[in-house]
This record gives structure tokens, C-alpha cells and sequence, in this order.
């Protein structure tokens, strides 16, 4: 009898466990949660009074981490095979200015391991890739700084424009275009489960505090129009540099399915 | 593995005055039975045995004798003849197989044949155990004188000369007074009057753990190679990511052996693992051994022998050679999925089974993506006796070459884009060959058996394997900026090893009972030339050097082993093993990185570096020298048999020695440690004189402080954690005239020992059934020439539970049928073999681990679900031609 139990137990396979699981889990995307769909108003570190319009991030990918990476850290790789214990693949092109989730078109897997950090893959395809035409972020409104009215509008791509140069002919991986693509660490404290949802919510006011709307390129009088241009220095810059920023920007958290 | 490769026993003796009276017409000259046991008995009971030594071995002996008819064409033209028959005498005492060694001309020929086969005997036997066995009978076809002679007056006559005696008619034929059917026309048949008795003797049994398999009638159960045989020893399962020519990846009692890394095997005591080897220290790959010349195996699981060494962590297989066809045989297959097969196999009519040579070639275009594959194996052995003593010398060449599928993503599988029986990698593949000559004596002088072998073994390797896609190349900050160039491991080894070892064995009566003392010695040294490197996908040429090693790897191991009776039912069995391992590891390729490069000379791609920090220069290679020495207690006690049902209780401990990559300066070399314990029942029953029974069950625990895991990234073993296994293994097998039938069952439960989580990829249930059966078709219509068509039907069905895979979760089951139909006829047969009968589509490995092969948008970095595909159903009809020797 004891055998035939015995059997009947590892033929169901309840013999014990390896720990941990694989999972399959849904993930989201929005704005601040008090953004309402409205223009959102805020002030930047330079002292502007900024009105965001209009604001989308295009998302690559997530990654979310068990350890806190050596991965995308300056003369590191990019990625640190092993680390990770959870990915959503985009593209999705959020709406900072809603609140609303916003789905990722792909479900989440990986395990069911405590992550620390993550990742936000800023690309439109290969990471790798030196050129990149996609549009990362895309935003437009109005900033008052100094007594000036900056009416704005800004796209972000991140491609040979973002290309550090070697300083070390020792190392001349050390700076590969992936870094200027991946934001990280973003400190987290989760655990992905089957019943979950992930949620990525995405801050644009942070991205303007190193702004100076002063030094953006006037492309009319009439009407008034500003462009923060595409470039690696001036505000263009800072902006690349504030959207790649692993805090205030980006922030994780997980909610269970009833 | 044991310590007594050719265990040979000679004795010779008489068996009594049992000289048959019935010589009329013919008369015998004598009778030598050259008894070959063939050291393979199915369950062979690990019981105490009689106050004889373990390894003597009483001949078969007639039981039923049936009459030679004088051909009457022969007779009337009053021609003369001997026939000499070498006979193979079954376990059950039936004849299994007759060839002519000594031919009369075809119709005396066909008259001998016809009449032994009708014989029965009374099996050979070594201690309480049946064995099978090969005897020579020898038939003397004599005129009779032409005045009758009294049938009870057999002295021989002189033979009549045509011009003295001329050639009788049937008529005129005197009647011999004794025959089995009393005919007329009859040939009497011989009686033993001397015998003459060759065996390998078998070291004695450990207890219930210790399986003797003989393939015997379960030959025909389909089996792809020599590997498969394995599975008639419980608790084996074997799994193939790596391809037609891979060597199996070996579970046995919840150890994921990997290719046979944790379990010590040989062939003929010939060793099999490869020492070095950079895919894993120990590595055997058995398909250099064509599958129809295994005649036995002897499956020890658990460290439980002394003749046990590296290697024996899960236990030791040790394969038996042997060839009971005699004369030319040659085999054609054809089947599904292009696959052709040709086996040609010698073996001298009047040598011992042990005498053969066989050549193999095969081919296949495989059963999905890129699982084509090319093989070819040749096999000679000469067993041999000078004086008193016995020699064997051995050599085989065997070389494959063949693509790998390798494994999937269940996510690519599920999303359709990839198909079950595709590839990711076309250049996954292997080039593998081996080249092996061995010699060994055997001698006895007095109450000492000595035996002692030397073997030589070229191995190389090229192994190229992708388990994980493009998930390794990672953009290096020294490299010079690339794109992913994917993580083919390409992987060179070349091994060659030479070795001896030996043994002599003591026997002495005390207090009546015999008492066996053996010491033995095994030294094998293993130089190893091995490289890893990685291959670009987009133009297949080597991007980076991973390894880089000679190690010459030395292995000195002794033992001694005492088989004590201290009552009929009572026996102790064991000894101590002491093994000294020694490491000489040169890495050519022992500095990869530089924390600060020379900024003027910087080392860019280069995967094995010449300078250290700032550019200071050094060279690229590290050597690294080590031993260590492991001393291994083993001992079984040995109760019973009573009514058949024997106990036994083992424990012992073993060793596995590390890969060299692991190796440091001066450091004890941190080799596995196992201890084994188990206890267990045996039953072995003799039905009646054709029908035997054995049964068998164990419990076992094996604790390992240092334990292998296979990582996908790394391609290979790594050490892990210390382990336990607890489990019981089961197996029975039902031998008869005309079936054999056997089964096993293996639960375990095998965890890491801080944690108490299950091993990864262990399966923890286990079930194999075999079944045949045989004979000769009785109907009318299926006797042509004088000649009944032989058919035998096989089936080998295999259930393996859902094995527990990293995070939790559970592979599929796998549950296939395999059969084989064959038909035979005089010197022929035909034969349908189909694996997988109902077609299951199974997955024959699964796998969870995170891989990146570029089918999705972005890397994939997490874990998911992978599997290797089993096989279809797959047919192959074979036509087997036999010429020389009668059937």
C-alpha cells in the first residue's frame, strides 16, 4: 500500500519542489499618478514654470534585476547574464500625462525571485545598434523661466548623437551605446508572481530639472517656438541625461490579482 | 568498474564414468565440453555461496539426448564423417544456438545439428546460479562392421576401408541398442567424458545493488546502442540533447550522471570515462561499442566494490563482449528518415564467444533539423590459452561524425516560430572518434589466479554545442566593440590514456569452508590536450578562447578484498580502495582580463593575455600541480538464501575526482566524496529446470559533499552543493524457454542537503519493462526444407515520471513503446524494429534556464522552459545473412 502511494505521489509530482517558479505575469505603464490627462505644470531645478503639454516615452523593455548590477554601470556590460528574474518586452509608447495603465503589448515572465533593481531599455530595436531613428521621447508645452515665455517641443533619439567617445585606448568597449540606452539601477522591491500585475510609472517632471530652457534653439517668433534640439549638450542634453535618470523618473511597483 | 578484467577460470577435471554404451553405428572418440560460461546470469543472487568458490563452475550436463540419423545416402555410399558442434547451452537449459565447428560434409553436418538441438540439458552452473554456456560435441559417424557387433559393446571398430568392408545398405544397418527414440537410424550421441571448463569468473556479488545482466533473449528489444542496455538495471533513464553520436546523458538513482561523469564505466575492464575531458571529467561515450556484441553487463549501484574507482559515484556498468553467432554474419537496416545500417560480424565456428571481429557502418539523415549523422565502428578480439594460461588482446576503431539539433524555447515552440524538431544552430555538431588496444593474461599457479591488463586509448573530441543563443558575448569593456557573435562552444579534446591493472586472488579452505583474499592494483595515466572556444554565428570562425589546457592526469589506485563465509548463510564481503590522484594542469589561456590595459599596447580581442596591470608582461600560461589520495571502506553483508530469499546490507564510500579547469596550486584537489549505504531483498527461484525468477528490492541513501550540476552557460558541470539521495530500486525478471520478461521500477528522492530542495532534471520515478518472446512457429506451413521459421517478438516500454526542473516546476512525462518483430529462417532473418510506437510526441529533455537566440525583439534574459525533442516513430527493417555456422 505504502508503494503504491509512494508511486502515486511522484507520479503527480508533488515530491518536494526546487524552489522558486516560473511565471507569467501582466505589466502597465503610465504617468505620474497625478496626472490626469491634463497639461501638467511643474517647476524645474533652473526655476522654470513648465506646462507639459504633451508627453510619450517609447519603452523598449523592462528588466527587473536580483541583484543590484554591475550591469549597464560605467566600463560594465551592458547586460550581466543571470541577474535577471523578469522582462517585458514593448514597444509601448506611454502617455506621461495619464495615470491611466497603460499594457505592455507582451505579458511579463520570469521567476518568482525578489528583485532589487531594474532596468528601462530605451530603444526602439537593437540595443546595440549605433543608429536609431525612434523617437525616445517626444514632448511638448511651455516653460516660464527668467521672465520669458518658452513655448517647447523636444524629440529625443538616442543613436550615434548620444555616442561617447573613448577616452581609454585600453578599453575601447568600455563605452558602448547600450549604456546610453538603459536606465539603471532603478531601485526596487518586488517579487513577480502568476497573479500579478507590474506597474511602471513614469515621472516626466524629473526629466527637466537639469533643463535651462534659455539655452533651446528659437525657431520662430511667430508664434513663439522653441525646440530643445537633439543634441548631446545644452538642453537637449540635459534632457537625454534627465530621462536617463534611475531616480525620480522611474519607479516599480507590483500589485496581486485578487 | 571492477578489478578483474578477465577473470578467467580454468579448470579441468572428469565429470565421472558416465561413458554412454551406445555406439553401434556410430561411436564417439570423446567428448571435451569446452564449457564457456558466459558470465551472465539475468538476476543473479547475491546470496551466500556454497563452500566453494564463488567463481567455480559446473558444467551442463545432458539430460535429454536425442539420436543423429546416419544420412542414408551417406550410408549407402558408405562414407565416414566427424562433426563437431559447438552448442550454447541456455540458462534453462535448452539449446540456444548450434554452429558447426568441425564439419563432415553438409547432410552429416545437418543430421548433428538436427539432433542436438533436440537436446536438453542440465545448465551449466556457478555456485546456485544457472549461467548459459557453450559446449563443444563432437559426433563420429562410423560404418558399422559387417557382422553386427552387440549394441552394448562399443569398443571402437577399425574403420572399414572401402575395399574391406563395402558400403552397406540401410537395410544392412545395425540397430544401436541405447538411443533416446530408440531409431534405428540413429547416431548415438555423445557423453561427457572429460571436461574441460572456461569461464570468466565474476567478482562476488555485493548485494542486491549488484546486477548481472545478461542481454539473452531480450536482444531483440530495439535498442539504438550499446548505452541502451543499460536500462535493464533499474532507475537508469537516458536522455540525448547532444545527438546521434553523444554520448547518453546517464541518470541513475536520482544522480544526473551527466554523460556517465558520476558513473565508472568499462568495457571488458577496459575504462570508458574519459579523465580531463573538458566537457566533463570523465565523459564516456559508448557508441564506439556495437550493440550486438554485448553479451553481458555487470551494473553495481553504489560504491559498494572495491575494484570500484574513480568515477563509481552512482555506481559502475562494466560491459562483457562476446559473440554467440558464430561464423559470417552480415546485417542490412533500412528505415525511416534515411537511416542505413551495416553490421558484419566473424567469429570463428569452433572459438569461444570471446573470438570475434565486427565492423559497423551507419547512417542517417535524422528526424528533424540538422540531426544527421555518420558513424563507424570495428570491433576484433582473440581470446586465446597458452599452457595454463589464458590471454585476450582486444582492439577497436570507432569514428562519427554528426550535427545536433540541440534544444528549443517552449515560448519560440508555443508562438510557432520554431517547429518541434528544428534547430536554432546548424553548426551544432560532434567529430568524435576512438582508438583502443588491450591485452590480458590470465594465469594460475596453485591455489593464486592472476590476472593483469594493459590498455591504450586515443580518444578525440570535437564538440560543438549552443545552449544559449547569443546570451554570452557581451560587449566586453577590452574588446574592441562588436556586435553579439553568438555562444557556439567549440570544443577540442584529445585524449590518451594508458593504463594496467590487475589482480591476484587467493582461495583457502578454513574450517571447511573456502575463503577468497584478492589484492589488485589499477594506474592509468591521461594526457590531455583540450581547448574551448567560441564560434561566430554569421561566419563560423573562432572569436575567443574560453580554455586552453594540457593536463597530464595521473591515477594510482589499490585495493585489497576479502569474500569471508563464516557460515552457509552468512558472508562478508569488502575491503578498502585507496586512490592517489595526481594533477599536472598547464593553462595556456590562464589570464583573460586586465584591470588596467596597456593604453599604448592595448590587448583589444585577444582572449589569452600577456600582460598584467599598467601592460607589465607576463606570460600567458599558468601551470598548476596538485595530488590528493582518497581511502574508500566498502563491505556487504550477505544473509541467506532461505527458500530462495536472501538480504544483504552494503555501505561504502567513493570518490570522483574534479576537473582539471578546477585545480589549484598546491591545494587538495577537492574531489567528490559519496558515501552509500543500502539494504535489500533478493528472491531467486527455479521454477522448474527451463523457468527461473528473480526479484529484487532495495532501499539506498548517497550523500555527496561536493556535487556536479550542469550549467547551460557554461556548457558543462559545475561543482555544486552536497547532496542526498533516498530511494528504493526494484527489478524482476522472468526467464524461460521460449520468454524472458523483465521489469524495473526506481523512486528517489534527491536534494541538496542545506536546503532540502529537489536536484534539478533527477527524475524521481523511473519504469522499465522488456519482454520477449521466441521460438520456433509450429505450423505446417512455416517449415520449409526440413527447417521450422523462427519468430521472436520484443518490446521495451519505458515511463519516466515528471522530472522536477530548477524553479519549481515540472518536466512532462515521457512514456514510450519501442518493438521488434523478427523471423528467421535457417541463415536468415528479417526483422522490423519501430522506436516510439505510438508516436508520442515527447520531449526527451527539458531544460530551464535563460537563452537568448535573437527570436524575439529584444534579449530574452530570464528563465524559461527548453527542451530537446525526442524522436518520432521511427521504422527500420534489417535483413541478417549468417553463413559458416547451422542454425
Amino acid at each position: 500500500m505504502r508503494f503504491v502511494i509512494v508511486l502515486a505521489i511522484a507520479a503527480m509530482g508533488c515530491g518536494g519542489t526546487t524552489g522558486s517558479s516560473l511565471v507569467e505575469f501582466s505589466a502597465v505603464a503610465s504617468g505620474p499618478s497625478d496626472a490626469t490627462g491634463a497639461p501638467l505644470q511643474f517647476t524645474t531645478g533652473f526655476g522654470a514654470d513648465v506646462t507639459l503639454t504633451s508627453a510619450h516615452l517609447h519603452l523598449g523593455a523592462v528588466y527587473l534585476n536580483q541583484s543590484v548590477p554591475a550591469s549597464g554601470a560605467a566600463s560594465e556590460p551592458c547586460v550581466s547574464p543571470g541577474i535577471y528574474v523578469g522582462q517585458v518586452f514593448g514597444p509601448l509608447d506611454v502617455d506621461l500625462l495619464s495615470s491611466v495603465a497603460q499594457p505592455f503589448p507582451n505579458a511579463g515572465e520570469g521567476t518568482e525571485t525578489k528583485a532589487k533593481t531594474a532596468e528601462v531599455w530605451l530603444t526602439g530595436g537593437d540595443v546595440n545598434a549605433s543608429q536609431d531613428p525612434t523617437v525616445i521621447l517626444n514632448v511638448a508645452g511651455s516653460a516660464d523661466q527668467g521672465g520669458h515665455s518658452f513655448p517647447f517641443s523636444a524629440a529625443i533619439t538616442i543613436g550615434a548623437n548620444r555616442q561617447l567617445q573613448v577616452t581609454n585606448p585600453g578599453m575601447p568597449g568600455a563605452s558602448p551605446i547600450c549604456h546610453q540606452r538603459i536606465v539603471t539601477p532603478i531601485l526596487v522591491d518586488l517579487t513577480p508572481s502568476n497573479r500579478g500585475t507590474l506597474l511602471v510609472q513614469i515621472d516626466p517632471r524629473a526629466m527637466f530639472n537639469a533643463v535651462d530652457f534659455s539655452l533651446a534653439t528659437k525657431l520662430s517668433d511667430t508664434p513663439l517656438e522653441y525646440q530643445i534640439l537633439d543634441t548631446s549638450a545644452g538642453p537637449g542634453g540635459a534632457l537625454f541625461k534627465g530621462m536617463l535618470s534611475n531616480s525620480g523618473v522611474y519607479s516599480f511597483a507590483w500589485s496581486e490579482t485578487p | 568498474m571492477h578489478e578483474a578484467p578477465i577473470n578467467m577460470l580454468y579448470l579441468r577435471g572428469r565429470l565421472g564414468p558416465e561413458m554412454h554404451p551406445a555406439y553401434w553405428i556410430t561411436r564417439m572418440v570423446a567428448l571435451s565440453v569446452c564449457l564457456y560460461a558466459t558470465g551472465a546470469t539475468a538476476q543473479e543472487s547475491p546470496a551466500a555461496a556454497p563452500p566453494t568458490s564463488a567463481s567455480a563452475v559446473v558444467p551442463p550436463q545432458a539430460q535429454r539426448r536425442v539420436d543423429a540419423i546416419y544420412p542414408p545416402t551417406e550410408l549407402a555410399a558408405g562414407r565416414e564423417a566427424n562433426v563437431a558442434l559447438l552448442v550454447t547451452v541456455g540458462r534453462d537449459g535448452a539449446v540456444r544456438d548450434v554452429t558447426v565447428a568441425e564439419s563432415g560434409g553438409q547432410l552429416f553436418d545437418e543430421s548433428a545439428v538436427v539432433a542436438v538441438k533436440q537436446w536438453t540439458f542440465v545448465p551449466a552452473r556457478r555456485g546456485d546460479l544457472a549461467i548459459a554456456s557453450r559446449i563443444r560435441v563432437p559426433f563420429r559417424f562410423a560404418l558399422p562392421p559387417v557382422a553386427a557387433a552387440p549394441p552394448t559393446a562399443p569398443a571402437p571398430s577399425p574403420e572399414p576401408s572401402q575395399e574391406a568392408a563395402p558400403p552397406p545398405t540401410p537395410d544392412a544397418v545395425a540397430k544401436p541398442e541405447v538411443t533416446s527414440e530408440g531409431n534405428a537410424d540413429r547416431a548415438a550421441p555423445p557423453a561427457p567424458t572429460e571436461v574441460e571448463v572456461q569461464g570468466r569468473t565474476r567478482p562476488p556479488s555485493r548485494g542486491t545493488s549488484d546486477y548481472q545482466l545478461e542481454v539473452g533473449g531480450l536482444a531483440t528489444v530495439p535498442r539504438q546502442n550499446a548505452a541502451e542496455i543499460l536500462k535493464l538495471a533499474p532507475g537508469i533513464l537516458l536522455t540525448n540533447e547532444g545527438g546521434e553520436g553523444h554520448a547518453e546523458q546517464v541518470f541513475l538513482r536520482g544522480f544526473d550522471a551527466r554523460e556517465g561523469q558520476d558513473i565508472e564505466f568499462s568495457v571488458d575492464g577496459v575504462p570508458i570515462n574519459e579523465s580531463g575531458n573538458l566537457h566533463g571529467n570523465g565523459y564516456s561515450d559508448t557508441h564506439f561499442i556495437i550493440p550486438e556484441l554485448v553479451e553481458s553487463l555487470r551494473v553495481v549501484e553504489g560504491p559498494f566494490d572495491p575494484r570500484q574507482g574513480n568515477y563509481a559515484v552512482a555506481g559502475s556498468a562494466d560491459y562483457h563482449l562476446g559473440l554467440a553467432e558464430r561464423g559470417v554474419t552480415t546485417k542490412f537496416s533500412a528505415g525511416s528518415f534515411g537511416t542505413y545500417r551495416e553490421l558484419f560480424t566473424y567469429a570463428p565456428p569452433d572459438g569461444t564467444p570471446g573470438t570475434f571481429a565486427a565492423g559497423e557502418l551507419y547512417q542517417t539523415k535524422g528526424f528533424g533539423m540538422n540531426r544527421d549523422g555518420q558513424r563507424g565502428a570495428a570491433m576484433f578480439q582473440y581470446e586465446g590459452q597458452a599452457g595454463d594460461t589464458r590471454y585476450r588482446v582486444a582492439a577497436n576503431a570507432y569514428i562519427a561524425s554528426f550535427h545536433t539539433a540541440g534544444v528549443l524555447r517552449d515560448d519560440d515552440y508555443r508562438a510557432g516560430r520554431v517547429g518541434f524538431f528544428d534547430t536554432y544552430d546548424p553548426l551544432q555538431g560532434e567529430d568524435s572518434s576512438r582508438y583502443s588496444l588491450s591485452g590480458a593474461l590470465e594465469t594460475h599457479v596453485g591455489k593464486i589466479a592472476a590476472q593483469n591488463e594493459v590498455f591504450l586509448i586515443i580518444r578525440p573530441l570535437r564538440l560543438r554545442e549552443n545552449f544559449t543563443g547569443f546570451l554570452l558575448d557581451v560587449q566586453e569593456p577590452l574588446q574592441n566593440p562588436h556586435d553579439q557573435r553568438g555562444d557556439l562552444i567549440d570544443l577540442n579534446n584529445l585524449g590518451r590514456t594508458l593504463g594496467v591493472r590487475g589482480n591476484a586472488r587467493v582461495s583457502e579452505h578454513v574450517l571447511g569452508k573456502l575463503e577468497e583474499i584478492e589484492v589488485g592494483y589499477f594506474a592509468r595515466g591521461d594526457f590531455v590536450s583540450s581547448t574551448q572556444q567560441r564560434i561566430e554565428a554569421a561566419t563560423g570562425h573562432p572569436y575567443h578562447t574560453d580554455i586552453d589546457l594540457d593536463s597530464t592526469l595521473g591515477d594510482l589506485g589499490l585495493y585489497a578484498d576479502a569474500n569471508l563465509r563464516f557460515t552457509r548463510w552468512l558472508a562478508f564481503r569488502g575491503g578498502v580502495r585507496g586512490d592517489l590522484f595526481t594533477f599536472s594542469v598547464n593553462n595556456n589561456c590562464a589570464v583573460q582580463s586586465v584591470e588596467h590595459p596597456s593604453p599604448s599596447n592595448p590587448p583589444g580581442d585577444q582572449p589569452c593575455l600577456s600582460q598584467q596591470n599598467f601592460g607589465a608582461f607576463r606570460e600567458p600560461n599558468q601551470r598548476v600541480t596538485t595530488v590528493s589520495s582518497a581511502y574508500m571502506p566498502r563491505a556487504s553483508l550477505i544473509i541467506g538464501p532461505f527458500w530462495g530469499v536472501s538480504g544483504s546490507v552494503s555501505g561504502g564510500k567513493g570518490v570522483r575526482s574534479i576537473d582539471p579547469i578546477y585545480v589549484t596550486q598546491d591545494a587538495k584537489t577537492p574531489f567528490a566524496s559519496i558515501s552509500a549505504y543500502e539494504g535489500g531483498l533478493s528472491y531467486q527461484h527455479q521454477i522448474s529446470d527451463r523457468v527461473e525468477l528473480g526479484v529484487r528490492s532495495a532501499l539506498f541513501e548517497t550523500t555527496v559533499d561536493r556535487d556536479l550540476i550542469f550549467s547551460q552557460t557554461a556548457g558543462r558541470n559545475v561543482l555544486g552543493g552536497a547532496t542526498t539521495r533516498v530511494g528504493s530500486a526494484n527489478s524482476a525478471r522472468l526467464t524461460g524457454p521460449s520468454y524472458d520478461v523483465a521489469t524495473n521500477l526506481t523512486y528517489v528522492k534527491a536534494t541538496f542537503a542545506d536546503t532540502g530542495l529537489l536536484i534539478p532534471y533527477v527524475p524521481d520515478l523511473v519504469v522499465r519493462g522488456d519482454a520477449a518472446v521466441h521460438g520456433e512457429l509450429p505450423w505446417w506451413w512455416a517449415h520449409w526444407d526440413g527447417r521450422a521459421v523462427r519468430a521472436s517478438v520484443a518490446v521495451g516500454v519505458t515511463y519516466v515520471g515528471p522530472r522536477p526542473l530548477p524553479y519549481g516546476s515540472r518536466s512532462d512525462t515521457i512514456f514510450t513503446i519501442d518493438n521488434n518483430l523478427t523471423l528467421g529462417w535457417s541463415f536468415a532473418e528479417l526483422s522490423l524494429s519501430v522506436q516510439n510506437l505510438l508516436d508520442t510526441e515527447y520531449r526527451l529533455g527539458e531544460f530551464n534556464y535563460a537563452s537568448d537566440f535573437h527570436s524575439q525583439s529584444f534579449p530574452t534574459l530570464v528563465p524559461v522552459r527548453h527542451f530537446s525533442a525526442g524522436a518520432p516513430r521511427t521504422f527500420l527493417f534489417s535483413l541478417a545473412l549468417n553463413y559458416g555456422a547451422s542454425k
